[in-house]
């Protein structure tokens, strides 16, 4: 065969770059090509890492590491092949000026630029490695969960995940344009008898995956965790559960942890209060099951049972973290062992998403009382290491939805039953929980506040007949700096990314029939001015923003 | 490390990000108009310098942010250019040292200036931000498809289609530009 005429084919392009990149003399334009490529890419690679270190940007970064890559591949290589650009100039150079002593030096410095480099190298070689393990967070990015406090940033950009607002509804999920406001694909949920029997419970980014748990009321759909393409929003995997319901999602080093309640479960709590450490927890009627899945794949990767009804899941630090309805409970995510038990007591009992600040588990409990109907509720704050609570509120007579944990402060929406609802935001001092401001406002906010730039966002909902509010308030007095209205109906936390406050709203009778049209709006941060506004899914109950 | 003393940490994660992001396609800008490996370094490094002590930087939008990184670079390149056009008039003590320092002085830079890496940079940069993606992967980092398949969250099918596209293409612009060597 005519090596000029040879092509890249993709069953075997990876061998065919092997091949020719051990070829030593690249007569073929493949090779050429490939060698070529090869080198321009080390070449950039080393430049990258020295412009790193002189900028004294970290240790370990891609950057170093593909200097390791570089470095190596050359030590493969063999003949012409292993030269790089400047050495090949350098040699030009010997060959015109012979040995003159300024080469010497050259030569020296050349010769002690490359010890440093190779010092550089140490300790990187795993890097591969890691960003193959790490890609699955790499999509942490979400605006509001990258905003808070004491969350860690990714620096290793390889994998994004594509920027948008993803909205997930009853009838499916959406991404939309973050700038314009303009659907970039939609992704249906299957058909029912009825609308409103489907709804997004969580939309969880990673990378170029974004994994969405769909709960359903309908016995002709059953509950499914979908893994959606980011880029196409095409299915990638799903995985049904027969006989449970999806509670929460939580993920961490590429494994999706999915909390799941059996389908008839009647929940009854221990009857007695059981202690904070080191104990099992008391017997309960009801065991719930958390699986784990390969994010990749979607294949089941293990299975956890757990004591009473699953309420919340939050991974970090290699521990998964569990709000149930018999208390809080820290499983070690290596070998799915529990770390320690806090019983909570009540009738029914609620907890929301647990946030994780500085080895310190912020969250809220409910109690409602099955009697008087009434609901009281705290704040609270629990060592992660051990379940020992630090801190509670006083309690307060509303049911919580959500908080936001920045700027050493705890946010907390509240909502007070009456038509219309009220309600207001209040803020603790997330180091000894004394409340530091609260503010009422004109409506409940019925779905946890977020935090930018010194601001707190939240939405307030009075009635269906009144428009609803979404204010934005001073963090460290609560004073309110704007408040603008929208459609009643939201149903998502406003989320806040580049400046930009984005909500999801059912529109009217979104409360009610549960499967009105949907809209997402954005609104300016500074002072709430309207962006854009876009329908989006029916009954939208879940949003995240990739900024 | 002491480069940046007087930045906050914020603005150090910021530049992080940032250099993560757009370092790679930086450089294969600067180095279409730089050859010289060690003037493109010193390039990349004033852009991100410049950035370190950007006043307005951390305000803009990620777009902004990015136009503004390639503002400062298209600048530099500028600057550059303009001081190797002075540079023929200084002393030949001074022209002698800069034959050992710059590359695009040197009488053997001319030659590789026109050598397949500044032509291959071209036709590279002309590609997607995924094929450019793909090619550093497979060749900057050594990574088979089946891994950058993982990475990406792509079938190894897909990777293999698109490497193979991307690496044909390249090829057949080679020929068609009789640049092929």
């Amino acid at each position: 065969m005519d090596k000029h005429n040879e092509q890249f084919t993709p069953e075997t392009v990876d061998e065919q770059i092997d091949d020719l990149l051990q070829s030593q003399l690249p007569t073929s334009p493949d090779a050429h090509i490939v060698q070529n490529l090869h080198r321009l890419y080390s070449e950039d690679a080393v430049t990258l890492g020295r412009v790193w270190q002189r900028l004294g940007l970290g240790e370990h970064t891609s950057f170093t590491q593909a200097i390791h890559q570089a470095e190596t591949s050359q030590g493969r290589m063999t003949g012409q092949s292993r030269i790089l650009p400047y050495e090949r100039k350098r040699r030009m150079f010997v060959e015109h000026n012979g040995n003159s002593p300024k080469l010497q030096i050259w030569r020296s410095i050349a010769v002690i630029a490359a010890v440093l480099i190779a010092a550089i190298l140490v300790g990187s070689t795993l890097w591969v490695f890691n960003i193959v393990t790490n890609s699955s967070q790499g999509g942490a990015s979400a605006g509001q969960s990258e905003r808070s406090q004491g969350q860690q940033q990714n620096h290793q950009p390889v994998v994004q995940t594509p920027s948008g607002v993803y909205v997930g509804g009853s009838d499916g999920i959406a991404r939309i344009d973050t700038q314009t406001g303009k659907q970039i694909w939609k992704y249906s949920y299957p058909n029912t008898n009825f609308p409103g029997m489907l709804f997004t419970r969580k939309i969880v980014p990673i990378g170029n995956t974004i994994y969405v748990s769909m709960q359903s009321f309908t016995q002709s759909v059953k509950p499914t965790l979908l893994a959606i393409d980011a880029q196409t929003g095409k299915l990638l995997w799903s995985h049904e559960f027969a006989h449970a319901t999806l509670v929460d999602l939580a993920a961490a080093d590429g494994i999706l942890y999915a909390g799941t309640n059996p389908v008839s479960q009647n929940i009854i709590p221990p009857t007695k209060k059981g202690k904070s450490t080191g104990q099992l927890p008391a017997p309960s009627t009801t065991t719930s099951t958390i699986y784990a899945f390969n994010a990749i794949d979607g294949k089941q990767h293990d299975s956890y049972t757990v004591s009473g009804g699953i309420k919340t899941l939050s991974a970090a630090n290699g521990t998964l973290y569990v709000g149930a309805s018999n208390g809080l409970q820290a499983l070690s995510l290596s070998d799915g062992k529990q770390i320690w038990y806090t019983a909570i007591s009540g009738q029914q009992v609620d907890i929301t998403t647990p946030h994780i600040v500085n080895d310190v588990m912020y969250t809220t409990i409910s109690n409602v009382s099955e009697l008087a109907g009434q609901s009281t509720a705290i704040v609270a704050a629990f060592k992660t290491s051990t379940g020992e609570k630090l801190w509670q509120s006083d309690p307060i007579q509303s049911e919580l939805f959500g908080i936001a944990v920045a700027n050493n402060k705890v946010f907390v929406g509240t909502m007070t039953d009456g038509t219309p609802f009220k309600g207001g935001l209040r803020a603790y001092d997330a180091q000894s929980g004394k409340q530091l401001w609260n503010t009422p406002l004109d409506g409940a906010v019925e779905w946890a506040p977020s935090v930018d730039n010194g601001v707190v966002y939240v939405s307030a909902y009075a009635e269906l007949t009144k428009p609803e509010e979404v204010a934005a308030l001073n963090i460290n007095d609560g004073s309110i700096k704007w408040h603008v209205q929208v459609p009643a109906g939201i149903m998502t936390t406003p989320t806040v990314v580049n400046g930009v406050v984005y909500v999801s709203t059912g529109n009217t009778g979104a409360k009610v029939a549960g499967n009105a049209s949907g809209a997402t709006i954005a609104l300016k941060a500074t002072d709430g001015s309207q962006i854009w506004t876009t329908a989006s899914t029916s009954s939208p109950d879940a949003l995240i923003v990739v900024g | 490390m002491q480069l940046l003393k007087h930045s906050s940490l914020s603005n150090h994660s910021l530049i992080a990000e940032l250099y993560l992001q757009y370092g790679p396609a930086l450089l294969m800008y600067i180095r279409r108009y730089v050859p010289s490996r060690e003037d493109a370094e010193d390039l990349l490094l004033e852009v991100f310098l410049a950035a370190l002590e950007s006043d307005i930087l951390s305000s803009l939008d990620e777009r902004r942010q990015k136009s503004w990184l390639w503002s400062v670079a298209h600048n530099k390149v500028i600057d550059l250019h303009r001081r190797f056009k002075r540079r023929p008039a200084a002393p030949l003590e001074e022209v002698e040292e800069a034959l050992y320092d710059d590359d695009l002085l040197a009488p053997e830079a001319v030659t590789l200036r026109h050598e397949t890496h500044d032509v291959l940079r071209a036709h590279v940069s002309s590609l997607s931000e995924q094929q450019q993606k793909l090619l550093s992967l497979r060749f900057a980092h050594g990574l088979h498809c089946s891994e950058i398949a993982r990475l990406l969250n792509k079938s190894d099918s897909a990777i293999r289609v698109m490497l193979s596209r991307t690496l044909n293409l390249l090829r057949n612009t080679y020929k068609e530009s009789g640049e092929e060597k």
